[in-house]
This record gives structure tokens, sequence and C-alpha cells, in this order.
């Protein structure tokens, strides 16, 4: 790739020769460098004498007259061979396609929303639209409820099952080691299931129906938009809160409880798979330690904090995918945030309902 | 239909102007669509039509001029929700934007349900009925998934009829089917509106459904932001004055610049 600049004293030519297929472009500030006060200002004729040319030469063509423009020296394309002339002829009209902005005046611009500001909107509309299911002003006909409930419920069992089974045996298998030391393995039963009931059975089935559920949720609903049904529940007077939102809201917040309690019983019989062969304990001194551990109160705070969780990451869910950009990136966006900000909502969320159950001595 | 002595118009755009961003898209949009007309949005892409729709039917709002839509400013009435809005139009959506998880006899039949006081036989009877005009009898249990994309249309339009509103809009009807499935709904179109007298608004840019059906056609051009011409497709086509609109129907005049490359050096 070869370029100099040609003709005697004050260079009034540039020509280009060798082969300008391969091999690296030269840099526009080198050659810049390396011309310094050699080019006269004025016009100056391009000469192409290449044997092999792509798109790198023109696009380095007018890279080169942008930076000798502002020299004072500007480059004459009149003496390109054809096809190389209207390529740049090309490249330069797609250029100059100036957009007038908006007179801010004139015109009022949309607002912009902050995230959290759009959230808590939509928690409230979606509350509002829960009153009104509930108080049978405006029952959408044609939701598929049932769909619903199976996809939250039953097909997320496998999946607590085995995380909840795992929970427990990790739980007793800890627990067990260190309460051996003194003497007091027995106790891993306490340990078990007041660690299930509070702590493990909402979080972890709070995580694996965000996983399962949410992120379909967000999917679901963002390819909604994508594909326009949204709008075209909008423009039937349909509210797509109403219809969409508040039914997967109160499938998830109905299944979870149920799930918790699943979650519960597996955990502790996790715990007891573990630690009765290890520690040689029996079985019926296990289950009675067990119940003496979890009162009423322990087990229903777990399952209204499961309740809570639920409500929250279909909340998010649904907003992330309601909101989601009209693209197949978008969708996937919309869905990474939905697992995201749910994980994070749920343990925050936990945090601050143990800060509040040390308040209350529940 | 009634004939007095002067006609409400359904839709009335006055003075619009349409924002993307920060940057102006269209302005000073103005026009009105008699009951029973066809009246087509043309442009190149790019120009605005999707975003003018989208404000026509209340989904975005504009940067200034108003809408009145029945009467009734679309944004407000969308707000409100409600049977008022199936009753005011009817949407086809590009592609048709069916729901994807309801059959085709449910997705005619939700707007039904919702706002019409029938039992769920008299329901599916005028859901099947729907579909049977726009000459889908029998795919009443198929899947949006199932069918071809001029059906997917073709259902979308049961869809927007199912409340017999007194407005239809039509967004790119016609894009991505064959040139005969494009006359069929073409004609479909013609006899809604025989049947129904339902004004139509046609936003596209196929020039040959809008030479075949359209009464009034209004350009809107990219270069200027605006609308710049209304008048009816034969019209417009011979002897529009304005050099965009002539471009548009006949080409930019490309065979002048339709020669090889003499000097060609590239291999």
């Amino acid at each position: 790739m070869e370029v100099r600049p040609a003709g005697g004293g004050k260079r009034r030519r540039i020509v280009l020769a060798g082969d300008w297929k391969t091999g690296p472009v030269p840099s526009v500030g080198e050659i810049l460098r390396e011309w310094e006060g050699s080019l006269s200002a004025g016009t100056v004729a391009v000469e192409v004498s290449v044997n092999a040319w792509d798109s790198r030469l023109a696009a380095f063509l007018l890279r080169l007259r942008g930076a000798l423009a502002e020299k004072g020296t500007f480059l004459d394309f009149s003496q390109l061979p054809g096809n190389l002339g209207q390529l740049l002829q090309l490249a330069e009209k797609g250029q100059t396609k100036a957009i007038p902005d908006l007179d801010g005046e004139q015109f009022r611009l949309a607002p912009a929303h902050s995230a959290l500001r759009d959230q808590l909107i939509f928690i409230g509309e979606l509350t509002l639209g829960i009153v009104q299911l509930l108080r049978k002003k405006s029952v959408p006909r044609g939701v598929g409820f049932g769909a619903l409930f199976r996809q939250c419920g039953i097909e997320s069992l496998p999946t607590v099952a085995l995380i909840s089974f795992l929970t427990g045996t990790i739980l007793g298998f800890i627990g067990a080691v260190q309460l051996a030391t003194f003497g007091a393995a027995i106790y891993v039963a306490n340990l078990v299931a007041v660690a299930m009931a509070r702590e493990m059975a909402p979080i972890m089935t709070g995580i694996v129906l965000t996983g399962r559920v949410g992120a379909a949720f967000s999917a679901a609903l963002g390819s909604m938009r994508t594909g326009g049904e949204i709008d075209a529940l909008t423009t039937l007077g349909l509210s797509p809160i109403a219809f969409l939102a508040v039914p997967r809201v109160l499938a998830l917040g109905l299944m979870a409880p149920l799930l918790c309690v699943f979650s519960v019983f597996v955990g502790i019989a996790g715990g007891m798979a573990v630690v009765l062969p290890l520690f040689h304990l029996s079985a019926t001194q296990y289950i009675n330690k067990t119940f003496s551990a979890v009162g009423l109160s322990t087990f229903c705070f777990g399952i209204g904090k499961s309740a809570f969780f639920a409500l929250l990451i279909a909340a998010i869910a649904c907003r992330s995918g309601m909101a989601c950009e009209r693209s197949a990136a978008g969708v996937g966006r919309a869905t990474t945030r939905a697992v995201v900000s749910g994980i994070t909502a749920l343990i925050v969320a936990d945090a601050i309902c143990a800060l509040l159950a040390d308040r209350l001595h529940i | 239909m009634e004939t007095g002595q002067q006609i409400q118009p359904v839709l009335a755009v006055m003075e619009l102007a349409i924002q993307r961003g920060s940057r102006l898209l269209l302005q000073g949009v103005s026009f009105s669509v008699a009951p029973g007309e066809i009246f087509s949005i043309i442009g190149a892409s790019g120009c605005g039509k999707s975003s003018l729709l989208r404000i026509l039917l209340g989904l975005d709002l504009p940067a200034a001029g108003t809408v009145r839509l029945c009467g009734a400013n679309p944004a407000e009435l969308l707000m409100r929700g409600g049977a008022a809005v199936p009753h005011s139009y009817g949407v086809l959506f590009q592609e048709g934007a069916l729901w994807t998880s309801l059959t085709l006899l449910e997705n005619v039949s939700l707007p039904i349900r919702n706002y019409l006081e029938l039992n769920d036989e008299e329901t599916t009877e005028l859901a099947a009925f729907k579909l049977a005009l726009v000459g889908l009898g029998g795919f009443e249990h198929f899947y949006p998934s199932q069918i071809s994309g001029g059906m997917a249309r073709r259902a979308a339009i049961a869809r927007a009829i199912a409340l017999d509103p007194p407005l239809l809009f039509f967004d790119e009807p016609s894009t991505g089917l064959d040139p005969v499935a494009s006359r069929q709904l073409d004609e479909l179109i013609l006899q809604i509106r025989a049947c129904y007298r339902t004004a139509i608004v046609l936003i596209t840019h196929d020039l040959n459904s809008i030479r075949r059906i359209s009464d009034r056609t209004a350009f809107l051009d990219r270069e200027s932001h605006s609308l710049l011409q209304i008048a009816p497709p034969a019209e417009m086509s011979k002897k529009s004055p304005h050099r965009a609109v002539r471009d548009f129907f006949w080409g930019s005049g490309l065979e002048g610049k339709r020669r090889t490359a003499t000097r060609s050096i590239a291999p």
C-alpha cells in the first residue's frame, strides 16, 4: 500500500499505488506528520493507479481528505477511476443527512421516567387491578388461570423438591458435625427445622420461582410487547395489567406458600436422611425434637414471607416484561433484569423481615 | 348511514407534530376521514407512518396538535379503557399481533366476551361468524402459529371488526404477502367497507393496493417532515405538483443512472 505526494516543489498531486487489498492501511496521522509542509495549500489532485483495492481504500481516502481539509488542503477526487469515484460519492451522500432538532419551547418533550418510579406506579396499578378483581368489578374473561397455576405450582415441584432436600442435608450435616463436638447432635433437629421453616424454605422457593417462573413471565410478556399483543389488548380497551399481570401475580402469590410448606417438609426429610445414619440418632426422637422446635408462629411466619416474596418477584417480572424494548435483545435484557432484580429484592426483603421479626419478637 | 347536511368526520387530525426521541419526525399534519371512506397514508420508510398511527390510536402522545376520533381524544379514551375503545375503532397491527396463546376463535371472542352481554354459545357463534366473514371458517381451533401470515392477517381483521366499530386502522396489511393474497386482502377490505360502512385508515407502501382500494391518499414526506399532499391516488400518481410524490409513484429516474462503470479498475 503506497501513498506519496508527487510533482515538483510544492506538491500538487497525491499518487496511490501498489496493492491496496492486503497488508495494513497506512495511518493518516503518520502520513500527515511525514508530509508536513510538503503539500501546498489549495486543491490537490488524487491519482489512483493501484493494481487491487477494496473498500479500505475508499475509507482511507475519505479519512485523508477530512484530515487534510483541516490544514487547508483540499483533495480533488474527480480524477478517480469510475467505480471508486462513485463509491466515494455514495458514501458522502449518506453522511450529510441532518435531522432538525426539536425546539423544546415549541413542543412538549416526553418526560424522562426513573425505573424506581415506574416500578412504584406499576405496583400501584397492580394493586388497583387486584382490588377490582376481588370486588368483581372487572373480571377479565378469557384468562387461563389453570395454566398459570400449573406453571407456578406443579411444574415447579421437582426443582423445589431437589433444592430443598439438598439444603436440608447441607444444614443437617454442618449442624450435626458442630453439635456432635458438644455431644448435642440431636439438637440438629431443631437447627434444621427452624432454619428451613423460617428462612431457607421461603428463600429457596423464592429463588427457584424467580429463575423458573419470573424469567418465564418476563420473557412471555416481553415477546407479547414486541409482537404488538399488548397494544392489541390496550386498543380493545382491555387493561394489560388486569389481563396479564394480575393473574400472574395472583397465581404465583397463591402457589408460593404451598410450595414453601412442601419445601419445609422435604428439607426436614433431607436433614434426617443425612443425620440419622451418620450420628446414630433415633427417628422418633428426631421428629419429636423437630415438632417441639417449630411453633405455629414460626411456621406461619415463613409461609407469610414466601407469599410476600412471590408477590414481589411476580410484580418485578411482569413490569420488566411489559416495559421491554421492542427487539429480541430487549426481551433478553428484560428477562435478565427480572431475575437479577427479583433475587436482589428477595434477599433485601428477607433482611427487612428478619429485622422486623426481631423487633416484633416473632 | 345518515346523509345529514354536514357529515361529522370519524377522524380529524389538526396540526399534529410528532417527535422521536429529541428529533422532529413530522409537523403540521392535518386531515380528516369521512364515514365510509378508505383513506390511505403513504410515505417512504422512516417518514413517521407508524409513529403517526400510534398517536392516532392513542398509544403515544403527540408533541403538538390534536386528534379527534369519533369526537373523543384517543389517548383519553385508552386511559379510561372499557367498551368505548373497541366501539370506536378496531386495529389490524403489523403481522396481525394475534394473542399467540389463544386459538383464533378465542382471539376473536375475547372482546365479545368482555363487552357484549352474551352467553357462551352466542359468543362462540358470533366469533365464528366473524371468522367466516374473513374466509377462515373451519380454522376456529387453530393457534396463530399454525396458520400462514395471510391467514393471521385475516384473523386479526376478524378480531378488529368483532364489535363493528365505525373506524378501522390497518397497519401495513399487505407486507410480506404474495400478490394473490394481497389482492384477496384488498377485496376483503372493500367488502368490509361495503357491508359495515366502516371508514378505513390504511397505512401502507403498497402502491398497487392504494390504487385498487383507496379513496384518498395522504403523502408524508421524510425530507420536509410534513404532509405534502392529500388527493385521490389516481390524481396523485398522474399529476402531482410535488417531485417527492411523483418519485414515490414512478421511481426516482433510476434509468438515467443505470450505466455500467466503463473505467473500472476493480479486479
